[in-house]
């Protein structure tokens, strides 16, 4: 059965969804119906056929069958009697020859009579007489010659003596000149001495007989003797052949009953040949013989098989002519349910118009006539339905339309926070959306209680040159009874009014309706909304009540754009007094560190030498002058980073820091602070301890800062820092704890502890000094760094304040396997996250006959900088796991690593579009000696730089470098400014540069900008100096080891190509400084 | 009722096509028929009606479902052979031979063409057949006398005429040859009447012979089954009755052409039986199978005339016995 939709409901289906009558149960239900008519009737025809065809050939075949065997039967007993009337004929015949005795008549006259009989009886073809004694009188033949008078004696044989003794003698069968039947019959006379006469009687005529049966086409019939021999066969081979049939059933069965013997007639046996035969006897009368008339079964059968192959015939024909008709009946059939089912459908699916037309004249349209009645009752009601639904739908269109345009108006009305062009905006939307010719806003001035025209709309020039600048009072015609009245007001036609100047300037514009709608707030009134129309006539319902609500709008609007305005001046007000207080900062930060940086700068001269400059008495004020400086400048320092915390403009800059020298070298700087009080500095640090990812300057404070907060609170105590990592909640994290012996505090105090300008009471402060912002600070950075800090303490017994960092970002460098590689003579290595980038560039390396590396972080680029060693890098800023400047950090710091020449590429910023740095370090003032020492010694380990450059237009300083640098293996030459150290760089190439930044002339900025241009110069490696607070897009600039800085969007592979060309070639050459700070 | 009719009627329909496609396959089935002697012999003729007589009976329709093929030798050796060559060429379905010579000649030339013989002589002693019971080979039929049957002969003559001593049985050696086997075969036969052989190829031949006959008395002639003697019957007659011999014949016909009187078997009916046996061939019986026939039915015929002119006086016991008595 095809599940597949029909044409007609495929098309139906195309029609859209909204008249689908579902198809597929459709299809389905239609064809099964079908098939169970078709099947129900073909099966009911075929089954009546067949049950009455199988009687029908089964009676037939028992009445077949029965008449044949009666057949069989009668041509037996037919054929039975013939042999019999046969034998009694030749027996009666012979009779004659027996009547008289021997003694009477003559040999010739029996003779003659013998020779008659023979003439007569043609079976007979010899006859003998016996005279009573048994001698053989007379012998007469057909064939041979007559013997008259033999004398042979026959009293022994059989012929005479059973004749003799019963009458008649039947011989045995046998068989003349080979072939011919015989038999020989003898009869014995009445009286006793009439002899026995003799006759061979020829069988062949039973053998016409027999041959002469027809039964069927094939059957025959036969013979069998009293022994159960064949004595007769069509087939008279068989019969020659002396054939036993008494193996045979049906003989046996026949014998059996011509016995007496009570024995079942067999009808169906195998005959001689072995073929199944339908077969009956007869006994034949006092021969003892038994005669068969067989058929055989095939033939007997045929009209049977006949009969099955018409029925079967029948059946199929039945079988057909019932399909076809079943075919008919059911189309007849399920047409009509289809109609209806397919009609119902259309109906069902809302098609109302659907008539369902069956013209079957049976139930099937009754069925039909309900289906459009129900229809048309349905189409009625759905009708006035239809006509309520398209009324409301109108109405509420209507409304819709009012409402978006209301909604659009009020949009309109909101866009704008500027009050003149609200009003502006106002008055056009009110006409717009009322639909007449023009209007105005009045606004109500509280202070004087007058209104003032502030917004007109398609009002002519001379209406509102009359009209500006005029007050009116409340007692002003129609617009002041709106604003006191508080309630729209209209004057349907002005000409039907009083006479008044008001109305006359307005008909004069040519107005002739009015209506005022106020401005309404929850305080009061804001003023009024006049609209005009040039038409006379009462204004709309619900125009007015649309007006109604778009006042109300209107004056929302009007609030926030008085709101705004308020709003922006304070905000202005506020960024001026923020610009001032910046201003204020930063000029403070400059102007109280300048004179610090003297004061510290020069008392530290002064006690490094003391004996040149005679100080040596002074040694401990100067100390002390020192420590405070320095102690102010942290304060200084402190109040700055609040403020720059408070504005949000504190950045971080993060990059891979080692945890030990950081804090040995905070520790170097606490340890004098705990010896004041007397206390014990105790450090405990992980040796093995990750590079973390933090801003070290701000870590750095944050250390300092609780170690100092920790020496000022204990006395002749313990101050221990301990740093581990930890694991907390699946991170990895670096815990720093400064753990003290001091006043400690109690759960009040901690709690207020973290906030600014606090300290744990108010009597600290007095006894202990300081701003109360340190924790407060180190809070905020700590979080900033994605840390916290925490305390635990107890009063009187000490405090533990523990900083938690996020720990390593398993920036695990591959151990040192690499050593064994030799530098990638022709590799670089592309690290981007951008997959894009990354195969932008890679393709262009390769054009270039670079072999090329990719990695798609910062981690992986790394691990693979150690495996392969390539000849350079470019490192892409911005990348999820680790970012550029880490990368570069942890690059530098491998010793095997540092010399890769790397190209940053990156999305810079617009204004530094191209700008390369080669800055190679950076301090910041005031200079730290060990710093700047240790940073030189990095130079100084890879290779002895003889002359140093120091550019600075502070001559102390200068004299300050100098003498830290007496001693050291350096050559020191000076410049005051940007422009002096190039001529000096002219002069003589320096191995290194200290450049300050701010300088007049010429900034430091510029000079390491020109140092890049120059290809002779790119490679002297530049430590800034700068007084500035560096923030990260300085640090940013300046980074060491940075060779170049493209613009990723825009840089020309040729430029790339270029600059790594460059740098190998470079490379080869007395290596740059790449260090970083 | 209706459907009983409407059933049938199908049930006929569907059964029609096959059955004429049955009969329409079947090729006719061909007999060929060698005659020994011309076709305007009237009693051959007689004889070959019966057999169709026979066939028709049995369903064969000479143009129907069988073809008939007739040969007429007209006694003569040489066209014997002729037409056995033709009718073996044309291979029939079974061959009707008339005579001994015919089988003899066709016996040369198939072993596998069944061959029916409708008036065999001495078929085991000229080795037509293993036995008369079962042939055995492509040959058998009916056989016409049997050698008793010269006694017969011999004892009809002295019946007619007491004086005769002498009897000779007029024949030709070449087509009939078993009369020697007969005469071995009569050898025994215990008569008062010497048995002779008059062979002869011609007339000529056989009136030297008569006339040697004729010179003692108390001789006789006996004309038994030949193509020679049937063909030359009616000479034969009047040679007879020329030389006032009692003649006895095996042939209906030397009693109507003049002779004495004849006894043998009713040919007719022999014929009419032999195409029983051409049925049985054609549906697939083999000849091997099927015996020997021997004749079952005797005529006697007397011609009083004839007797008168010979001065003999007929017994009125053989004319009562007498099938036919010719005045």
């Amino acid at each position: 059965m095809n599940d597949l939709p029909s044409e007609p409901q495929r098309s139906a289906e195309d029609a859209g969804p909204a008249d689908r009558p579902s198809p597929m149960p459709a299809a389905r239900v239609r064809n099964r119906l079908f098939s169970k008519y078709v099947g129900l009737f073909a099966a009911v025809v075929t089954l009546a056929l067949l049950a009455n065809g199988i009687f029908d050939v089964w009676f037939y075949y028992q009445e077949h069958k029965t008449s044949l065997v009666r057949i069989q039967r009668e041509q037996a007993e037919a054929a039975a009697a013939k042999i019999g009337q046969f034998i009694r004929e030749i027996e009666s015949q012979l009779g004659w020859t027996t009547q008289l005795p021997w003694s009477a008549g003559s040999i010739e006259q029996r003779r003659f009579d013998a020779l008659r009989l023979l003439r007569q009886v043609p079976a007979i073809t010899e006859l003998s007489q016996l005279d009573a004694s048994g001698k053989e009188r007379l012998r007469v033949s057909r064939l041979a010659m007559d013997v008259v008078g033999s004398g042979t004696d026959y009293s022994n044989d059989p012929k005479f003596t059973e004749a003799m003794a019963r009458k008649v003698y039947y011989g045995p069968v046998y068989f003349r000149r080979e072939s011919e039947p015989y038999m020989t019959l003898a009869i014995a006379g009445t009286r006793r001495d009439a002899g026995v006469s003799v006759a061979e009687v020829n069988l062949k005529l039973i053998w016409d007989v027999v041959s002469q049966i027809k039964v069927g086409e094939h059957g025959n019939a036969y013979v069998v003797g009293a022994q159960g021999r064949l004595i007769a066969h069509p087939d008279i081979s068989l019969v020659l052949r002396n054939t036993d049939m008494s193996s045979l059933a049906q003989v046996k069965s026949a014998r059996a009953g011509a016995a007496g013997e009570s024995a079942e007639v067999v009808q169906e046996a195998k005959n001689i040949q072995g073929r199944e035969v339908l077969t009956a006897s007869a006994p034949v009368p006092q021969l003892g013989w038994l005669m068969f008339v067989e058929l055989p079964a095939e033939e007997a059968y045929a009209p049977l098989y006949a009969a099955f192959r018409r029925l079967a015939f029948i059946l199929l024909a039945a079988l057909a002519f019932a399909v076809v008709s079943g075919i008919f009946l059911a189309r007849r059939m399920v047409g009509p349910i289809q109609a209806l089912q397919a009609g119902a459908a259309r109906i069902g699916s809302g098609d109302l118009s659907q008539r369902i037309s069956i013209k079957t004249g049976d139930e099937l349209e009754g069925l039909a006539d309900q289906f459009n009645e129900m229809a048309g009752r349905l189409e009625e009601s759905y009708a006035g339905l239809e006509e309520k639904v398209e009324v409301r739908t109108r109405e509420l269109a209507q409304s819709v339309a009012e409402l978006t345009a209301l909604g659009e108006v009020t949009r309109a009305v909101s866009s704008t926070l500027d009050l003149e062009t609200l009003l502006s905006t106002i008055v056009a939307k009110a006409v717009e959306l009322s639909g007449t010719d023009g209007g105005a806003v009045w606004v109500l001035d509280p202070a004087t209680e007058e209104l003032q025209l502030r917004a007109t709309y398609g009002m002519s020039r001379e209406l509102i040159g009359s009209m500006q600048g005029q007050t009116a009072g409340l007692n002003t015609l129609v617009i002041g009874d709106t604003v006191r009245r508080r309630e729209p007001v209209q004057i349907a036609d002005l000409r039907k009014e009083p006479p008044s100047p008001i109305y006359e300037t307005v008909m004069k514009a040519g107005f002739l309706a009015v209506l005022t709608v106020p401005l309404i707030h929850p305080d009061g009134v804001l003023g009024a909304l006049v609209i005009r129309r040039k038409e006379p006539g009462e204004f709309p319902r619900h125009t007015i009540e649309l007006l109604q609500t778009f006042a109300a709008q209107s004056v929302l609007a009007i609030q926030n754009a008085n709101l705004f305005a308020e709003v922006e001046e304070k905000g202005r007000q506020l960024e001026i007094a923020s610009r001032h207080k910046s201003q204020f900062l930063a000029n403070m930060s400059h102007e109280l560190r300048t004179p610090l940086n003297a004061i510290i700068g020069l008392t530290d001269m002064m006690v490094a030498n003391a004996p040149r400059f005679g100080t040596e008495k002074a040694l401990e004020p100067l100390r002390r002058v020192h420590r405070a400086g320095t102690h102010l400048l942290g304060l200084i320092n402190q109040v700055l980073d609040l403020s720059k915390i408070e504005a949000g403009k504190l950045d971080l800059s993060t990059e891979s820091v080692s945890i030990p020298p950081l804090v040995d070298e905070v520790v170097g700087t606490a340890r004098p602070l705990a010896e004041q009080n007397g206390n014990r500095l105790v450090v405990e640090c992980a040796a093995d301890l990750a590079p973390i990812t933090v801003d070290p300057m701000r870590l750095r404070q944050i250390l300092l800062n609780l170690l100092s907060n920790a020496c000022k609170f204990t006395k002749n105590g313990e101050v221990a820092l301990t740093v581990a990592p930890r694991r907390i909640d699946g991170h990895n994290v670096v815990e720093f704890a400064v753990r003290d012996t001091g006043i400690g505090m109690t759960a009040e105090q901690q709690a207020k502890l973290f906030e600014e300008f606090t300290q744990a009471e108010s009597s600290t402060a007095r006894r202990f000094g300081g701003t109360g912002l340190g924790l407060a600070i180190t809070r905020r950075l700590a979080r900033m760094m994605g840390g916290d800090v925490s305390v635990t303490s107890e009063a009187g017994k000490g405090s533990v304040f523990t900083v938690r960092l996020p720990g390593p970002q398993q920036i695990t460098i591959p151990a040192a396997q690499s050593g064994a590689l030799a530098p990638n003579g022709n590799c670089i290595l592309v690290i981007d996250d951008d997959a894009t980038a990354r195969d932008l560039l890679t393709e262009h390396l390769k054009s270039e006959g670079f072999a090329v590396a990719t990695a798609d972080g910062g981690l992986e680029g790394i691990k693979l900088a150690k495996e392969l060693r390539p000849m350079a890098i470019t490192l892409d800023v911005m990348m999820p796991d680790l970012d550029g400047w880490s990368v570069l950090a942890a690059l530098r710091q491998d010793a095997e690593l540092a010399d890769t020449p790397v190209i940053m590429v990156s999305i810079a910023d617009e204004n530094r579009r191209g700008m390369a740095l080669g800055a190679a370090g950076y301090l910041v003032k005031p200079i730290d000696r060990e710093r700047l020492i240790a940073m030189l010694q990095r130079f100084r380990s890879s290779r002895l730089p003889r002359r140093i450059l120091v550019v600075d237009d502070d001559p102390l300083l200068r004299e300050r470098v100098r003498s830290w640098l007496d001693g050291q293996p350096w050559t020191v030459s000076e410049a005051s400014n940007g422009r002096e150290a190039l001529s000096r760089i002219q002069e003589s190439k320096p191995d290194l540069i200290l450049l300050d930044l701010m300088m007049p002339e010429m900034d430091g900025f510029q000079v390491v900008a020109d140092l890049q241009r120059s290809a002779d110069w790119r490679d002297i490696p530049v430590i800034v100096i700068t007084a500035r607070d560096l923030d990260a897009k300085d640090r940013e600039r300046l980074n060491s080891g940075i060779r170049s800085v493209l613009v990723k969007e825009s840089f020309h592979p040729s430029e790339l190509i270029a600059r790594i060309r460059r740098l190998v070639a470079n490379d080869g050459a007395p290596a740059a400084a790449k260090a970083v700070s | 009722m209706r459907r009983r009719e409407f059933l049938t009627l199908i049930g006929a329909a569907a059964s029609w096509p096959v059955a004429a496609r049955a009969q329409q396959s079947k090729q006719p089935q061909r007999v060929g028929v060698l005659m020994t002697v011309a076709e305007n012999d009237p009693d051959s003729q007689r004889r070959i009606g019966a057999f169709r007589e026979g066939l028709q009976a049995l369903g064969w329709v000479d143009g129907q479902n069988v073809t008939i093929e007739y040969r007429w030798a007209a006694g003569e050796i040489g066209r014997i052979q002729q037409y056995a060559e033709e009718l073996v060429a044309l291979k029939p379905d079974v061959i009707l031979a008339n005579s001994t010579p015919v089988i003899g000649a066709l016996q040369k030339l198939t072993k596998t063409i069944p061959i029916v013989c409708a008036l065999v002589n001495d078929p085991v002693g000229l080795g037509f057949v293993a036995s008369l019971a079962r042939p055995g080979g492509n040959i058998t039929g009916f056989t016409f006398i049997d050698p008793d049957l010269i006694g017969k002969w011999m004892e009809l003559l002295q019946q007619v005429a007491p004086s005769i001593n002498r009897a000779a049985l007029v024949f030709n050696p070449k087509t009939a040859p078993f009369y020697y086997n007969f005469m071995r075969a009569l050898a025994t036969t215990r008569s008062s009447i010497e048995l002779g052989t008059m062979a002869a190829g011609t007339m000529e031949e056989l009136r030297t012979a008569v006339n040697d006959q004729d010179r003692n008395p108390g001789g006789s002639i006996i004309i038994g089954p030949d193509p020679f003697n049937i063909v030359h019957i009616q000479e034969i007659a009047a040679l007879s009755q020329q030389h006032r011999l009692p003649a006895i014949s095996v042939y209906r016909q030397f009693v109507t052409d003049g002779g004495l009187m004849s006894y043998g078997p009713d040919t007719m009916d022999i014929f009419r039986r032999s195409a029983s046996y051409i049925d049985r061939i054609l549906k697939g019986a083999s000849p091997a199978d099927l015996p020997v026939q021997q004749p079952t039915k005797f005529e006697l015929f007397v011609n009083l005339k004839s007797a008168q002119a010979l001065g003999l006086t007929v017994p009125p016991t053989l004319l009562a016995l007498a099938d036919e008595v010719i005045e």
